[in-house]
């Protein structure tokens, strides 16, 4: 028996009544399955149907669990989140099949793929597709197209849909009606594409009407594939003061397309409500709240192997110490940085890393602006306001520095919190100081931005956005580095857990739940730098890896003293930046070995000579011998997108860390 | 980072920019919406028959 798994929203309206917005196939099966599902339906209807196989197609795009954390978790926001919990097909394999002897077979398919392997249907089979087949009638015609879905509703019951004007032959309708719909203050209608694009930062326009002719006005202007729709606000449909839609997952199944229900839940809009949000001279709502009326999440560029580093507004102090706004920034621009007083060139306060270290050896010297790409934000922004009032605000993943148990980490804005005390120079007497933050918000917001090189050193400084105010400059590193810091919370028995990833890595920030979360064992915070050149290690044989043997590394960056044992990153070919190469061009022998629990496939295989080759010599990384990881093509299209980083050379890597995963050396 | 097209609106808290979702519990609700989509179901294997 073949089914096909779909998702239907819905919106409850203020009368009451449910009005379904679209159908979908090719989901992503994005919540914890096991907190979600009527397990024993399930398995009823697996067993009273006598299936002896399952069949699971899906691509890896469909089964990445991102549920999000509930507030009440009370989840320490500097720490990475967590996209953990059991995919569906995990569920299906572990908790339905294996119990009751029932083979499983999974398919996968390309993220991309519009079409399915073929598996010959019997009836001792259930064959159950997630990923999207264009030559099946749900998804083709249904799921794909909205006026083809919107009129069958509304033809088997008006009220099942929101009132709508499709001006069309075929499937046309007109349901507005003369009176207009009052959501108060917020948008009432809005204009939608026949197939929903992919990008959401026009569709759907949302609009606040105000008088039937601006309504008929709208629908006389509309373009051919666009239509106008009602949009449901229910005052009375709130959740974390949010608008939120529901959304049924269902498995359908047989040649008489009968349903079972899998699981239904509630999923809010990224930005909380407020009395009143703001219209353009056209009543269109603006772009910064669109993200309270509509359900996509805002996506930055577009492009996730994008990491910028200034926007248009942003002040980098040049060597001179005159200020030019990122948009005016040259190539070959002399700009001003920070470095240390050892050989390497960046802050490299030799063996150590502690504040003290980092304030006593540091030095203001130069930097050069080798590369400025420009690119399109519409996204989310972090700003912070410290105790001495200065503001500084920048994209989630720009990266500043902050003192933690007395030593200086690399941070990402995006895990930033009140009470972090951050890195800024004094851009007077060029004194570096610590602040703290006082205060964290974020907006959404579109900008012109930049993706800029500095060299030889990563670092530059950006001055205070403080109208009246402009002495501190705050320490900030290029995304496209070469050297990374890393702090491990040295659990000291390798583990792997369960779900296949190991306990101890390098990890970036802070991981005080690590023995907690993994099983590690104690956790002691160390810190180190990585990623350079540096003499081999001793192997691990067993036991606790060699002391500070890393402290002879002279790779660049800052980095301290580990007073605990190395992570075995480290140990593996000297090298753990959390960036790894992972591009599927520079890999061969290249097999399929597992998915795991988050739903990511992971291979074994051996990096291509010259790459080896190349790393030995100009990094004294050694990358020969077999590896197991992720193919970092595989995660464009997924929510995992954004650990993966464009290097300058054009090959992908992988931000492991950020992946909750290891590149493994096994052989 | 405002631009004269852009009203810089912040928002206090982490959570705040996040997607949250939550389990539906209510019988009533479910049933509303299950009985839709056996509506669609219906109506796909009708015009498609």
């Amino acid at each position: 028996m073949r089914a096909v798994i779909i998702g239907t929203d819905f919106m409850k309206d203020t009368d009451g009544s449910f009005k379904t917005i679209e159908t979908n196939t090719g989901i992503g099966l994005e919540v914890a399955v096991e907190k979600h599902i009527d397990s024993g339906s399930l398995t009823n209807f697996i067993l009273n149907n006598n299936f002896e196989e399952v069949h699971f197609i899906y691509s890896l795009s469909n089964l990445l669990v991102t549920e999000l954390d509930n507030p009440e978790d009370n989840i320490d926001i500097s720490q990475p989140v967590e996209m953990v919990g059991v995919n569906l097909a995990t569920f299906i394999s572990s908790s339905v099949c294996a119990p009751n002897n029932i083979q499983y077979i999974q398919h996968t398919v390309d993220v991309d793929s519009v079409t399915i392997p073929f598996i010959e249907d019997s009836d001792n089979k259930l064959i159950i597709r997630v990923s999207y087949d264009t030559t099946a009638l749900i998804d083709d015609t249904y799921a794909r197209d909205n006026w083809e879905f919107l009129k069958l509703m509304y033809d088997t019951n008006p009220n099942s849909i929101p009132k709508c004007y499709i001006n069309d032959e075929e499937l046309g309708i007109d349901s507005i009606g003369t009176i207009l719909r009052d959501n108060g203050n917020h948008p009432n209608y809005c204009i939608k594409k026949r197939i929903t694009p992919s990008d959401n930062k026009v569709y759907p326009i949302l609009y606040k009407i105000n008088t039937l002719e601006e309504l008929e006005q709208i629908k006389s202007n509309l373009e051919v594939d666009e239509y106008v729709q009602e949009y449901i606000y229910n005052t009375d449909e709130l959740l974390y003061n949010k608008t939120f839609h529901y959304r049924s997952v269902d498995l359908v199944y047989g040649p008489e397309l009968n349903s079972l229900n899998l699981y239904l839940y509630q999923k809010t809009n990224v930005l909380p409500i407020v009395e009143s949000c703001d219209f353009d001279f056209n009543n269109k709502v603006q772009l910064w709240d669109r993200a309270r009326y509509i359900s996509k999440i805002i996506n930055g560029t577009g492009d996730v192997s994008v990491k910028l580093d200034a926007d248009e507004t942003t002040k980098v102090v040049m060597l001179d110490n005159t200020i030019k706004t990122a948009n005016n920034l040259n190539i070959n621009d002399k700009i001003k940085s920070i470095s240390g007083t050892s050989d390497s060139i960046e802050i490299n306060t030799q063996n150590s890393s502690s504040l003290s270290d980092v304030l006593e050896n540091y030095f203001v010297t130069s930097s050069t602006l080798i590369t400025k790409d420009v690119f399109d934000y519409y996204g989310p922004i972090i700003s912070i306001e410290l105790d001495n009032g200065s503001k500084f605000s920048d994209v989630p993943h720009g990266q500043i520095f902050k003192v933690e148990d007395s030593y200086v980490k690399l941070c990402q804005y995006e895990r930033l919190k009140a009470g972090d005390n951050l890195i800024l120079i004094n851009n007077e007497n060029n004194t570096m100081e610590t602040k703290t933050i006082q205060n964290i918000e974020y907006s959404i917001e579109n900008f012109e931005a930049y993706r800029i090189d500095v060299e030889p050193n990563d670092l530059f400084l950006s001055m205070e956005e403080t109208e009246n105010q402009s002495i501190y400059a705050i320490l900030t590193h290029n995304y496209d580095y070469d050297c990374q810091l890393i702090t491990c919370t040295a659990g000291f028995t390798p583990y792997i857990g369960v779900d296949g990833y190991r306990c101890v890595d390098g990890a970036y920030g802070t991981y005080p739940n690590q023995q907690a979360d993994y099983g590690c064992g104690q956790a002691q915070p160390a810190c180190k730098r990585v990623n350079g050149p540096g003499p081999q290690y001793s192997p691990w044989v067993g036991g606790y890896p060699p002391y500070n043997d890393y402290l002879s590394c002279t790779a660049m960056g800052i980095y301290s003293s580990c007073n605990a044992n190395i992570v075995q990153s480290v140990i593996y070919n000297n090298y753990c930046n959390y960036s790894k190469p992972s591009d599927i061009n520079l890999k061969k022998n290249v097999v399929y070995s597992h998915t795991n629990s988050r739903g990511i496939k992971i291979y074994t295989f051996e990096f291509i000579d010259l790459f080896v080759k190349e790393q030995k010599e100009f990094y004294d990384d050694d990358y020969s011998g077999k590896w197991q990881g992720v193919l970092a093509q595989e995660l464009l299209g997924t929510n995992y997108e954004d650990c993966l980083n464009l290097r300058e050379d054009g090959y992908f890597e992988v931000n492991y860390e950020k992946l909750n995963m290891n590149l493994e050396k096994i052989q | 980072m405002a631009t004269e097209n852009n009203k810089n609106i912040k928002y206090p808290t982490r959570f705040d920019v996040r997607q949250q979702s939550k389990k539906l519990i209510d019988d009533t609700k479910k049933n509303s919406i299950i009985s839709i989509i056996h509506n669609f179901l219906n109506a796909v294997k009708i015009k498609h028959s």
